[in-house]
C-alpha cells in the first residue's frame, strides 16, 4: 500500500529539484506558450473550430476570433494565460527527478510520456474552456445553464491541475513497483507453506 | 537467457513434500500482489469521491457564506498581522488587504482550503487508525493554514515591491509548494504516522 518512498531521503531532494525547475520554467514558459499555440492551430479544426489558430503575446495564449458570418460585428480574440493552466509541469519533472533510486534511463522513460500526458491536458483544458466559454459567460449573467461548466473549469484549475502531475507520478511509481514484483516473481520458484507439524 | 532457464539455473530455497517452498522458520511469505491492489484501488476510489464531494460542497453558496468568507477575511487579518511583525505596515479591511499602495483581495483559492481538501482526502482515505488520522489532520491542516499566511504575506511584498512579478510568483512559485506542502505532510503521514494494517 505504502509508495516505498522514504520521506527523510525523498523531501530534501524534492525541494531541492523544485528550486532548479520553477526558475528553469519561468523561462521556458514563452517557449511553451508557442508549442501549445502551435498544438491549438493544429487540433481546433479537429473539434470543429475551423480558420482559428492559436498565437502568443506577452504572457498569453490567443485564439483568433472565428470568421465572421455577418451576424456578429466583431468577434473576439480569446486569450488564456497560459501558466495559469500550465504551472504543473515543473512539478512533475521535480517529482520524477527528486525520486531516488532511478537509472536515467527509468527518468526519461517517465518524463517523456508524462510531459506529453500533461501538454495533451493542457491543449484539452483551452479548448475545452474556448468551446464553452460562451456557457460560462451565460453562467456569469445569471443563467443556470453554465453551472456545469463553470464547475468543470474550476475543477481543473483549482483541482485537477494541481493533482495531474502527483497522481502521474504515483502511476509511474506503482508500475515501476509493479514491474519489479513481477521480475522477482517470474525468478522465484512458487511459494506454499507446507501444513503439519514441522516444527 | 530466456525466463524458463534463468529460473530453472538459479539456486533457491528448499522444496517441501507437495513440490512447494518451505519458507525458512519464522519468515512469512510475501503479500500476493492481488491482495494490494485491490485496497490500492479502494484508496483511490475512496480519495477522488471525498474530494469531489468537498469540491461540490465548497461550490454552493453556503459554503461560501459559512466557510470561504470568514476564512479568507481571517488569512488577510492574520496575514496583515504577521507583515507587522516585521515592520510592514498592512491594512485589512474584510478579505482585502492593503499596504505600500499594493491592494489584494484573499479570494476563495486564496484560502488555501482547496490544498487542504485534497490533503484530507488522501489522508483519510488511506487505510489508518483512526488516532493517526486525528494526528493528521489535525498538524497537517494546521501546517497548510500556516505555510498558506506566509503565502499571503509574501505575495502582499512582492505585490508592492516587484508589481511585474506578482503573477509569476503567484501561479508558478506558490501553487506548486502549496501542493508539495501537501504532499511531503501526506507522505511523512504515511510512513511515520498512519500504521496502516498491513503495512
Amino acid at each position: 500500500m505504502r509508495l516505498g518512498i522514504e520521506p527523510a531521503r525523498f523531501i530534501p531532494r524534492l525541494i531541492f529539484a523544485l528550486a532548479l525547475c520553477l526558475p528553469l520554467w519561468i523561462l521556458l514558459v514563452p517557449t511553451y506558450n508557442r508549442i501549445l499555440a502551435v498544438g491549438l492551430s493544429l487540433t481546433l479544426p479537429l473539434v470543429g473550430e475551423q480558420g482559428r489558430v492559436g498565437m502568443v503575446w506577452k504572457d498569453y495564449v490567443l485564439v483568433s476570433p472565428p470568421e465572421s458570418d455577418g451576424s456578429q460585428r466583431s468577434p473576439k480574440m480569446e486569450g488564456f494565460r497560459g501558466y495559469l493552466g500550465h504551472y504543473n509541469a515543473p512539478l512533475f519533472v521535480a517529482l520524477i527527478l527528486a525520486t531516488p533510486g532511478l537509472r536515467i534511463s527509468e527518468r526519461l522513460k517517465a518524463l517523456v510520456p508524462g510531459g506529453l500526458v500533461l501538454y495533451a491536458l493542457h491543449l484539452t483544458y483551452m479548448i475545452l474552456e474556448l468551446k464553452h466559454l460562451p456557457y460560462v459567460r451565460s453562467a456569469s449573467q445569471g443563467a443556470a445553464s453554465g453551472w456545469g461548466y463553470r464547475w468543470g473549469v474550476e475543477l481543473y484549475l483549482v483541482i485537477a491541475a494541481q493533482l495531474s502531475p502527483i497522481l502521474l507520478w504515483f502511476i509511474f511509481l506503482r508500475y515501476r513497483e509493479r514491474r519489479k514484483q513481477v521480475s522477482h516473481e517470474q525468478q522465484l520458484p512458487p511459494v506454499t507453506v507446507r501444513k503439519g507439524k514441522d516444527r | 537467457m530466456s525466463r524458463k532457464s534463468r529460473k530453472d539455473s538459479r539456486g533457491g530455497p528448499e522444496r517441501g513434500a507437495g513440490g512447494g517452498v518451505v519458507p525458512p522458520a519464522g519468515e512469512t511469505p510475501p503479500p500476493r500482489r492481488s491482495s494490494v491492489v485491490p485496497a490500492v484501488l479502494i484508496a483511490y476510489l475512496k480519495f477522488g469521491s471525498l474530494l469531489l464531494v468537498l469540491f461540490t460542497l465548497a461550490q454552493t453558496s453556503l459554503a461560501e457564506t459559512l466557510v470561504f468568507k470568514p476564512v479568507a477575511s481571517g488569512t488577510a487579518k492574520v496575514a496583515a498581522m504577521l507583515l507587522g511583525l516585521f515592520n510592514i505596515e498592512a491594512q485589512t479591511r474584510g478579505a482585502i488587504i492593503q499596504s505600500g499602495g499594493f491592494a489584494a483581495l484573499v479570494d476563495t483559492n486564496c484560502t488555501g482550503l482547496f490544498v487542504i481538501f485534497i490533503y484530507l482526502s488522501a489522508l483519510l482515505a488511506y487505510p489508518g487508525r483512526a488516532w493517526g488520522k486525528v494526528l493528521g489532520v489535525a498538524l497537517g491542516v494546521g501546517a497548510l493554514f500556516c505555510l498558506n499566511l506566509i503565502r499571503v504575506a509574501t505575495l502582499v511584498v512582492v505585490g508592492f515591491a516587484l508589481p511585474d512579478k506578482l503573477n509569476a510568483t503567484h501561479y508558478l512559485i506558490w501553487q506548486p509548494v502549496m501542493i508539495v506542502a501537501a504532499l511531503c505532510l501526506w507522505l511523512f503521514w504515511t510512513e511515520r504516522v498512519a500504521d496502516a494494517p498491513g503495512d
